[in-house]
């Protein structure tokens, strides 16, 4: 189950006929205490998404659930302390969130809920039209705020899922890989806008540090726009990796991109490139061969 | 003012530590300079690894330094510069254009070699 947040969630100031609305209609639902569980669990059985949830709980479990229930409604509507009730409908409304469950089941469940309420309150009500419209009320103000809280759960928990998926994009989309001792490949895929294009230099330039590469091959053929915005950041890749001791070779460059770039006037000066992936690698292989060799001459 | 020079041979290794002031940078040039003919030296490596920040007055430094010295007969490499450092100057166009560059101390020398023996093949 996720985590609930420790803060009190907010909650509308009531008029005391609201509130007196609510404590009718609570009474109304406890006089028929044992009806009103049966039906909840029947109407959340009628609805497919809820249906396999319901069936999978004992009969222990729900009557547990039940009096658990019971009590945090007590201590909202008759001492007024909410929070216990809010946070537990938060906490569902998360753990309903991660499980898949759509926000319209809940929707539907509220709706099938009062619509089996409503009667019960009006021949339960005994106090005048008034009264009774006040408690009509008070179980919509209700039901309202629950939906609300477990609205706000799931936007939440749908939010936390988006970013930890945008996390593992972010990390799918910028892998560097080596492939011999000192030479590196990355290939790179996608929209290179300057917030990635700087999470790729960063990365690449640390790879260079910890493979001690000498040279990085950077394939941009899945990359499907180069202009000269793009095509400075590829620029400012080739010279930061050369001030660390390393050279870039940019490969990938497809008929159409090269048509694209000249068109633009987007270039890349004193950038070594390659239409295909194998001219890149041959010219990596060549700046390691002269590398070693210059070490030997050393030995 | 945290510069070190050691000698090995014909090479003089100089590790710069810190961002040095105006001054600092011209007495440093200076002594550099004269270290380098005293001692007869032929090749220079210039470490950077210590250096978190090189901004363009340094980097103009660093290309000055390496104009100098080759006047002087040396050739120069710029060893270490660190990822952030180099991403920095990458963005603020600071390009180190003549002066050639090494990951580390092994791969330095031996591109100072080869570049001692091209030299001597020119000549």
């Amino acid at each position: 189950m996720t985590e609930s947040d420790p803060k009190p969630i907010p909650l509308p100031k009531f008029s005391p006929e609201l509130k007196q609305g609510m404590l009718d209609y609570w009474k109304v639902s406890q006089d028929h205490m044992e009806e009103v569980n049966q039906a909840t669990l029947k109407i959340a059985e009628e609805i497919p998404e809820f249906a396999p949830i319901v069936k999978a709980m004992s009969p222990e479990l729900i009557a547990k659930q039940n009096r658990e229930s019971l009590e945090r409604n007590r201590r909202a509507f008759v001492d007024g302390d909410w929070q216990p009730m809010l946070t537990d409908l938060k906490v569902q409304g998360e753990h309903y969130a991660t499980m898949g469950i759509s926000f319209s089941a809940w929707i539907e469940l509220i709706r099938k809920y009062k619509e089996f309420m409503r009667p019960l309150v009006v021949r339960g009500m005994k106090e005048g039209p008034e009264r009774t419209i006040a408690a009509l009320a008070g179980m919509h103000e209700i039901l309202y705020i629950s939906i609300e809280v477990i609205g706000e759960a799931y936007i939440t928990s749908k939010e936390r899922i988006i970013r930890s998926q945008e996390e593992a994009i972010r990390e799918l989309s910028t892998p560097v890989l080596k492939i011999r001792e000192g030479l590196l490949i990355l290939p790179l895929i996608g929209i290179l806008d300057s917030q990635r294009a700087r999470r790729v230099i960063e990365s690449m330039l640390f790879a260079i540090r910890d493979h001690r590469a000498k040279a990085v091959v950077m394939d941009i053929t899945g990359v499907p726009m180069v202009d000269s915005k793009v095509a400075n950041h590829l620029v400012q890749s080739v010279e930061a990796a050369r001030l660390m001791g390393s050279t870039v070779i940019i490969t990938g460059l497809s008929p159409e991109i090269a048509q694209t770039m000249v068109a633009l006037g987007a270039q890349l000066p004193n950038v070594k490139t390659y239409g295909d992936l194998q001219g890149g690698l041959e010219e990596a292989q060549a700046i390691l061969d002269l590398s070693r060799k210059n070490r030997s001459m050393e030995a | 003012m945290s510069v070190s020079i050691m000698k090995q041979g014909a090479t003089l290794v100089v590790a710069l530590q810190e961002a040095l002031a105006d001054f600092e940078w011209r007495r440093f040039q200076q002594d550099l300079l004269q270290r380098a003919r005293k001692d007869g030296i032929r090749g220079v490596i210039v470490d950077l690894s210590g250096m978190d920040i090189v901004d363009s007055f340094a980097s103009r430094m660093i290309n000055d330094l390496v104009r100098m010295l080759g006047l002087e007969g040396s050739e120069v490499v710029i060893i270490g510069i660190q990822p952030e450092v180099a991403f920095a100057m990458a963005r603020l166009g600071l390009r180190l254009e003549e002066v050639p560059t090494a990951l580390d101390f092994d791969e330095g020398t031996a591109l100072l070699k080869a570049r001692l023996k091209e030299r001597r093949n020119h000549a």
